[in-house]
């Protein structure tokens, strides 16, 4: 299997709080990988790093074989990793369509060509209702999904989700669910997701990666990780039965 | 799938709306033959002029959300360079015009790559630092007029010199370069630009994060803002010939084009214009009904800001298109 995105060794700094230590992973091309761990484990610190907008002291991060620990976020978007926020940072001003065409424009410098682009990744993600409707009057679920398709329209070869699910109900986190899994068969995308609601991530993912107090506890399938001694202790607590 | 793309309203032009632009611009061209009153060719030559400085703010300030108070400082650079080198070196104005943009797009650029490190109110406040520095240099610049200013002599009228008798030659070249200002700003809305310039404005982590160099995308929009504001400095200085900083540089100017955006609508094309007419004609109305009294119009954009502000934060546009849809509704 190809190795997109390799992770050597890793350590983010803030002050003197170690947020990520010498984490190793490596993702593999069209995988969905879970990321998890109890709350300050660094799992959004590890997003923040591979998306550009820290950048670790120490270690490497390299995406195709491209150094890109230094790089830019805006940079790191164009090769091809794209993300969506903890708390979703949507344009507020522009309608649904407008804010998947802004990411749209990534790729294209014509209005007509990320038009279209635009309104096919709204089709896909099942969001054209949004498409006249401006983002500021959208409940939390939608502006989600909106910006889900926003960073889908910047074409990434990888995608970063950060606790998409939060704060959803079953059925909407249900929907998202199928929806990730419909996105990854059609565009191919190697994908890496945050979550802390475990039926979405257990469900979903080949492969999934603990993280505590900044380091790699544990790594494997749902089932493994499920029973793995040190992640019940630390984070699944020992009633839960996969 | 085609049925449902067509859905998708977006304003693409069709024959009603090249209608609604033919029509106004007719209407103005014929306008000086119906107005021979001076006085109110002179009040429609201020809200053009003041129309596209407002129009160059809403570009950094309406559209990427960069809340900047120096554009009189483009303003200035455009005036001052037209006439500096008319004066000093016998440089056409015209050439003067396009030079002044150019020197201006240079100075925002140099500006830009410090103060868009500064986020919010900060950078608002170094904007304000930044225009009364400018207007002090000048002050103390001897070579360019100092404090004293400058008049630029009176040459052969006729386009070539940008002078003319009486006002009718200055209308037309003053809505040349509003309606100049509209277009572009009407093409930058529809385009990639536009849409980025909106989403540094919404958000500029998330616009980073899809791809958009944030500080590249700022400078392009003050470059702009700063050649068109450029533009109407040279205007000013040929239409009055006279300069000095306190009537091109100064803070006063900055605060005003940015009050007739807040006024007519932040971030639409209609907004600045709107805002430059209302508040043009109020100011003229007011200090030719208190003569002595001339800064009650301040007092009155005061108060015009606040009740905006209370009541429609979106502008004059606002109100109109609110009842525009009742209206239609009826």
């Amino acid at each position: 299997m190809n190795v997109v995105l390799k992770i050597n060794k890793m350590t983010k700094r803030f002050g003197g709080l170690i947020a990520v230590n010498a984490v190793d992973i490596e993702i593999y091309k069209g995988e969905i990988v879970g990321l998890i761990g109890s709350n300050g484990a660094g799992k959004t610190t590890l997003f923040n790093c591979i998306a550009g907008y820290y950048h670790p002291e120490e270690g490497k991060i390299e995406f195709e074989g491209k150094n890109i620990t230094k790089a830019p976020s805006n940079l790191i978007c164009h090769l091809g990793i794209a993300r969506t926020f903890q708390l979703e940072r949507i344009f507020k001003e522009l309608t649904g369509l407008e804010n998947v065409l802004v990411g749209a424009f990534s790729k294209f410098n014509s209005r007509k060509e990320a038009l279209k682009r635009a309104y096919e990744i709204m089709k896909l993600c099942d969001l054209t209702y949004l498409s006249n409707i401006y983002a500021s009057s959208l409940n939390v679920c939608d502006r989600k999904r909106l910006e889900f398709a926003r960073a889908l329209a910047t074409d990434p070869k990888i995608l970063l989700i950060d606790e998409i699910v939060a704060g959803l109900n079953p059925s909407e986190v249900h929907d998202f669910v199928s929806l990730v899994k419909k996105i990854r068969k059609k565009l191919n995308i190697t994908i890496i997701w945050v979550e802390h609601v475990m039926e979405a991530i257990m469900n979903i993912s080949d492969r999934i990666i603990v993280l505590d107090h900044g380091e790699k506890i544990a790594e494997g399938t749902a089932k493994v990780i499920a029973i793995n001694e040190k992640v019940v202790e630390a984070y699944l607590g020992v009633e839960y039965d996969a | 799938m085609n049925n449902s793309f067509s859905e998708i309203s977006f304003h693409e032009f069709n024959r009603k709306s090249i209608l609604k632009i033919v029509i106004p611009i007719a209407l103005f061209i014929a306008l000086p033959v119906l107005v021979t009153n001076l006085f109110w060719l002179h009040v429609l030559i201020l809200i053009f002029m003041y129309g596209v400085l407002g129009l160059s703010w809403n570009l950094i300030g309406g559209y990427t959300g960069q809340v900047s108070f120096m554009q009189a400082i483009f303003f200035g650079i455009g005036a001052y360079t037209s006439t500096v080198l008319s004066i000093k070196f016998g440089v056409n104005p015209w050439l003067g015009m396009f030079v002044g943009s150019c020197i201006a797009v240079i100075v925002s650029s140099i500006i830009g790559i410090f103060t868009f490190r500064l986020k919010g109110h900060y950078f608002a406040i170094a904007t304000l630092g930044l225009g009364e520095i400018f207007g002090n240099i000048v002050r103390r610049w001897d070579f360019i007029g100092g404090a004293r200013g400058l008049s630029i002599p009176m040459k052969e009228a006729g386009l070539i010199n940008f002078q003319f008798d009486g006002k009718i030659g200055y209308y037309y070249i003053a809505f040349g370069l509003i309606v100049f200002a509209m277009l572009l700003t009407y093409m930058v809305q529809r385009s990639k630009l536009g849409y980025y310039f909106r989403a540094i404005k919404g958000n500029s982590i998330a616009a980073k994060s899809i791809g958009i160099d944030v500080l590249k995308f700022k400078l392009i929009a003050f470059a702009l803002s700063a050649f068109i504001a450029a533009l109407a400095g040279t205007f000013y200085a040929q239409y009055v010939l006279y300069i000095d900083p306190h009537s091109v540089l100064s803070n006063a100017i900055s605060l005003q084009i940015v009050f007739i955006v807040i006024l007519g609508g932040v971030g639409t094309i209609a907004g600045p214009v709107t805002g430059a007419f209302v508040l043009i004609v109020l100011q003229q109305f007011f200090s030719a009904c208190f003569g002595g009294a001339k800064a009650i119009h301040l007092v009155i954009y005061g108060v015009s800001i606040l009740l905006i502000l209370l009541f429609e934060p979106d502008g004059l546009v606002a109100i109109y298109k609110n009842l525009y849809k009742k209206v239609m509704k009826i």
